[in-house]
């Protein structure tokens, strides 16, 4: 019966680590209104998490606008449909590729980032210091790092959005000979504003889950420099899961408040 | 004993702390009065919950059970802007000065002044932070615009120091303040805990195990051991104290000095 009470055990730690998130989440948004606003620091963060990721951001954007043109090519070649590439790639990057891989490239960079700083301050004491002096913790390094996020992914995301589907359109009319003409007028029938939104919607809260898990990894690390280099660990694993999870259920959502009428 | 509540500092009042789900007993009714103006050295072993004392004082961690009063007010433990306020009272001195990586000296010392003190133009921040840096023996001109790690062991303490003073906190709370430092910086920050005590007139909380810096520096000394405080009162009767693990603790530091002077 022991791994029936590993299972339970594994499956009670879920849900008090769901709890302990919740509840520093919600410690968090407390702070998120009150006095006084950091405007800086939030500046600082949105500098680090949206203006040092534009680079990696267009190389894998481009790249994978390019590589899903010429996949969906000659799929769609079959049935004489390449004039639908241009659509299709649009669809695809402003529904899901543009929120779900901006998510995962900037989980990469700045959620490891952030549990590694908050973790590295934890066990130097240098979050007891803060909280020492009266300076709430959650409200100067938490709070920050959650705006400047929630602000910047969407940039980010309309980004990946547009410099993929330029990669797309360049392989598309260069390489793949499919009419320009054809490739925009598609693209403009097909693709509407409310899947922008979507995109974009799914960018901020994206923003939201991967700094909240990498400052609640890095907040409460426990112990010396290998803690920190497990938390760093743990927040990338537990944040790419919990995107392509939530992915679903936020569509979803999505989809019931922007789309009603199509099933 | 014929002192009031008033003349205490920290009053800690049958305090019972566990962790792990209560299979760690840290303390079981630790009861504490801190006077005020005194130096303090709570002393024991380690693992005995001395850092866990401080962080209860401050209001970081929350007992199971019991009670911890600030010059005679209770901690308010749900009442996150209170308790801010209440920390105000308190500067501390980290065992590695926990100074900001990222930022330099002055930024360190200027940290507390630029959150609490928004009357203040940066002129007068930049006044408060030199003549704290000169009080804990620092040269302002060659440390203000140095990073942490720049500095060295003592350097460190003594900037921690001068951010811990800067607010001119009533109590004033050293964890484990000469551990790891060699003889000379330990020497140092013994003469700076007396002497800073003296020139601010602050109460001095130090936990530490260092039986010879609390015999030069303690008004008072704690002894703590298995979740309460087994012995209490001065260097001099400290020294004279026959309960067993505190005779152990003592002689195990003179087996060494007396070995050496033969």
């Amino acid at each position: 019966m022991s791994w029936v009470a590993s299972i339970g055990d594994a499956f009670m730690e879920f849900i008090a680590e769901t709890g302990r998130i919740s509840k520093f989440f919600q410690s968090a948004m407390y702070w998120m209104f009150r006095p006084p606003f950091r405007y800086k620091l939030v500046l600082e963060q949105f500098l680090f998490v949206a203006n040092k990721s534009l680079f990696i951001i267009c190389v894998t954007s481009i790249f994978t606008g390019m590589v899903f043109a010429v996949q969906v090519y000659f799929g769609f070649r079959i049935i004489n449909a390449d004039g639908l590439v241009g659509p299709t790639t649009a669809i695809a990057f402003v529904r899901e590729l543009g929120p779900v891989f901006t998510a995962i490239v900037v989980t990469g960079r700045c959620g490891a980032a952030m549990a590694a700083q908050l973790g590295t301050m934890r066990v130097t004491e240098q979050i007891d210091a803060m909280d020492v002096m009266a300076v709430n913790s959650i409200h100067y390094l938490v709070v920050p790092r959650l705006l400047a996020s929630f602000i910047a992914m969407p940039l980010l995301t309309a980004l990946f959005i547009f410099v993929g589907n330029v990669g797309s359109n360049l392989t598309g009319i260069l390489q793949l000979k499919i009419d320009p003409v054809i490739y925009m007028s598609h693209l403009q029938e097909f693709v509407l504003v409310r899947d922008l939104a979507q995109g974009l919607i799914k960018g901020a809260a994206f923003g939201i889950i991967f700094a909240t898990i990498g400052t609640y990894k890095g907040y409460y690390t426990q112990g010396g420099a290998e803690a920190v280099g497990r938390s760093t660990n743990q927040a990338v694993v537990v944040t790419l899961v919990l995107i392509l999870v939530s992915d679903y259920f936020l569509t979803l959502m999505i989809r019931a408040l922007l789309y009603p009428t199509q099933i | 004993m014929a002192q009031t509540q008033q003349e205490f500092a920290i009053e800690i009042r049958d305090l019972h702390k566990s962790f792990g789900e209560g299979r760690y007993h840290v303390y079981s009714g630790l009861d504490v009065k801190i006077p005020k103006g005194l130096i303090t050295f709570i002393l024991g072993p380690s693992g005995v919950g001395k850092s866990v004392l401080l962080k209860h004082t401050l209001g970081l961690l929350k007992p199971d059970r019991g009670d911890i009063l600030i010059f005679g007010r209770a901690i308010p433990y749900d009442k996150p802007r209170e308790l801010n306020e209440m920390r105000k009272h308190f500067g501390m001195l980290f065992q590695y000065a926990a100074l900001f990586d990222d930022f330099t000296v002055f930024q360190n010392v200027a940290f507390p002044l630029v959150e609490h003190r928004k009357d203040i133009t940066l002129d007068e921040i930049k006044k408060k932070v030199v003549d704290k840096l000169r009080a804990v023996g620092l040269d302002p001109e060659n440390t203000l615009d140095k990073y942490p790690s720049e500095l060295s062991g003592g350097m460190k303490k003594r900037v921690g120091l001068a951010r811990a003073i800067v607010l001119e906190p009533q109590i004033l709370l050293y964890d484990e303040p000469t551990t790891g430092l060699d003889p000379v910086t330990r020497a140092m920050v013994d003469d700076l805990i007396l002497e800073t005590n003296a020139k601010f007139g602050l109460t001095s909380v130090v936990i530490s195990h260092d039986i010879l810096s609390a015999l030069y520096s303690a008004d008072q000394i704690g002894f703590l051991h298995g979740g309460k405080i087994v012995f209490w009162g001065t260097p001099k009767e400290f020294t004279q104290c026959n309960h067993e693990v505190v005779r152990n603790f003592l002689d195990a530091e003179m087996k060494h000095r007396k070995e050496l002077e033969q």
